[in-house]
């Protein structure tokens, strides 16, 4: 497996104090990496350190298979990257940001700033500068900044902040795209989770500036996603009717009155006829998905209390 | 490097900052006048003779231009740490050391460039009106006028170095203030020094200051490569 990211005990401190810890993170080839954490954890800071404005203060970063060091200016040429929020010239227009860009990065390709604007849909700006543009429209314009020179990789913290629902939409599908089409590999932060689910190929999850899962979509798939949530009148005639006549095992006691449970094999019209017939009483069942929200916060909470 | 400092001049449209390079020998050359009558009210001869009349031009022509640097290293360097556009130009596959340099290559060349032009303009325009007017009682011998030369590039590329001084205190605190603010002092202090004073001095302090400048410019950026965007 060819990875295109790989750190190594990354590790950054600032006055002292440890903001991203020994992070070993894997992006392989032409995937979607989804980022995820709380604000502050650190990601900001760790797509820093892969883009070399930030300096780790241990540890090592791969990228393209070759070790990042202060000088490693040619790699950069094979990336785009928003960090934190676009920046722009904003007295110039945007065809002139894109056409600097250009230039700096080496790119002199003249059909490419019109495709990039076209990817993102962004229209009728000719002869506007940014600085009157809206957050989303520089959010787009920062993307088709960062699409612009077909980069083997690209880096973007939060992309989708400052996006309309149907901007989000427009978004993800573009970033399908650029990944099935152009093969390019992708890491996206962001804190909105559900757009996470429909995109990415692996989740890396990062709490208090460390690293606490690295997983597959497919993986989180696999593991229960579906339960069934019961809140019962009596907690223990339930637990009796589920494991002595229903001989469900795979359930868990929420708190006295709530229960899920996980097993597949039985529908909510069994769980209900049967508890309903040995005199329990059902005050609210809902089929529920165990959405990445959930693991998430699992992650999160589970990571707070190891630490 | 000549693509980087064409691509800065591209980025901050500084062709029009002739217009106020225009501006500003006009006001040079108003404020010329403006000695000749108010020496002319009180009975005195303003300038004497040539070489004091390009002393004259000279002196106010640097200060001038060394706060226009001043303006210049705010917009290149400090707003660009401001804005925070920096932390662009440093993904891009440029050596962070020549983004630098070729910013103050253009503070610096802008200075010299803008003096020795001024001079030769307002100088020659001094000649032209006198050569009507016949205000300076002694013409403009040749050793004169090669004299003045040679002390006004001299001069000229002191300018440019004493230029980069206001990046320090830019640098500081990234104010786009404190660079404009410190060379209007710096120039204010060098005119009240060198008034009256030897020729030692008179060489001296600029070409002193101007190697505190280079140096400025030298350490503000010797470490460029390992520091942290933030």
């Amino acid at each position: 497996m060819s990875y295109i990211i790989q750190t190594n005990q990354l590790t950054k401190s600032y006055k002292g104090k440890e903001v991203v810890s020994n992070v070993n993170m894997k992006v392989k080839k032409g995937e979607i990496y989804g980022f995820l954490g709380p604000n502050g954890a650190g990601k900001t800071t760790v797509m820093r350190m892969l883009t070399n404005l930030v300096k780790p203060t241990s540890g090592e970063i791969e990228i393209f298979g070759e070790k990042l060091t202060n000088t490693s200016y040619e790699i950069l040429k094979r990336m785009g990257s928003i960090i934190e929020y676009p920046v722009f010239y904003d007295k110039l227009t945007a065809r002139e940001n894109l056409e600097l860009h250009c230039e700096y990065m080496g790119y002199y390709d003249k059909k490419a700033i019109d495709q990039a604007l076209d990817l993102v849909k962004l229209k009728n700006i000719e002869n506007k500068s940014v600085k009157e543009f809206s957050l989303g429209m520089k959010q787009r314009l920062g993307i088709a900044r960062a699409i612009i020179t077909k980069p083997e990789l690209l880096i973007l913290d939060e992309p989708i902040n400052g996006l309309d629902p149907v901007g989000i939409k427009e978004l993800r599908d573009l970033f399908h795209m650029l990944s099935r089409e152009y093969g390019i590999t992708m890491l996206i932060s962001t804190h909105i989770l559900g757009e996470m689910e429909q995109i990415a190929d692996t989740i890396g999850v990062i709490s208090d500036g460390k690293l606490i899962k690295e997983v597959s979509m497919n993986e989180i798939r696999e593991q229960n996603t579906e339960y069934i949530e019961l809140a019962v009148s009596d907690m223990n005639k339930a637990v009796y009717v589920l494991e002595d006549i229903l001989r469900i095992t795979n359930y868990k006691v929420i708190d006295e009155t709530r229960m899920r449970i996980y097993d597949s094999r039985v529908t909510q019209g069994e769980i209900s006829k049967t508890f309903i017939m040995n005199g329990v009483m059902i005050e609210e069942i809902n089929k529920k998905n165990h959405s990445l929200e959930d693991y998430f916060l699992t992650l999160i909470n589970g990571g707070g209390i190891s630490a | 490097m000549r693509k980087l400092i064409s691509l800065e001049i591209k980025k901050y449209k500084l062709f029009s900052y002739l217009k106020g390079v225009a501006i500003a020998n006009l006001a040079i050359m108003a404020m010329l006048c403006l000695v000749y009558y108010g020496e002319k009210v009180e009975g005195v001869v303003a300038y004497e003779n040539y070489e004091m009349a390009f002393g004259v031009i000279g002196s106010i022509i640097r200060p001038v231009f060394i706060i226009f640097a001043a303006v210049l290293i705010s917009k290149l360097i400090i707003d660009e740490y401001r804005s925070n556009s920096i932390s662009l130009m440093f993904t891009y596959p440029i050596n962070r050391k020549k983004i630098i340099i070729a910013k103050l290559a253009i503070v610096a060349s802008f200075t010299f460039l803008t003096i020795v032009l001024s001079n030769l303009l307002i100088g020659s325009v001094f000649y032209l009106v006198d050569s009507y007017l016949h205000f300076v009682p002694e013409a403009l011998t040749g050793k004169v006028l090669t004299d003045s030369l040679i002390t006004m590039t001299l001069e000229a590329i002191a300018s440019a170095g004493m230029a980069l001084i206001p990046l320090y205190f830019g640098m500081r605190k990234k104010s786009t203030v404190a660079p404009i603010v410190s060379a209007i002092v710096m120039v204010s202090l060098i005119n009240s020094t060198v008034n009256g004073v030897n020729l030692v001095t008179f060489i001296v302090i600029p070409i002193a200051l101007a190697i505190i400048g280079c140096a400025i410019a030298y350490f503000s950026f010797r470490n460029i490569e390992n520091v942290d965007v933030i």
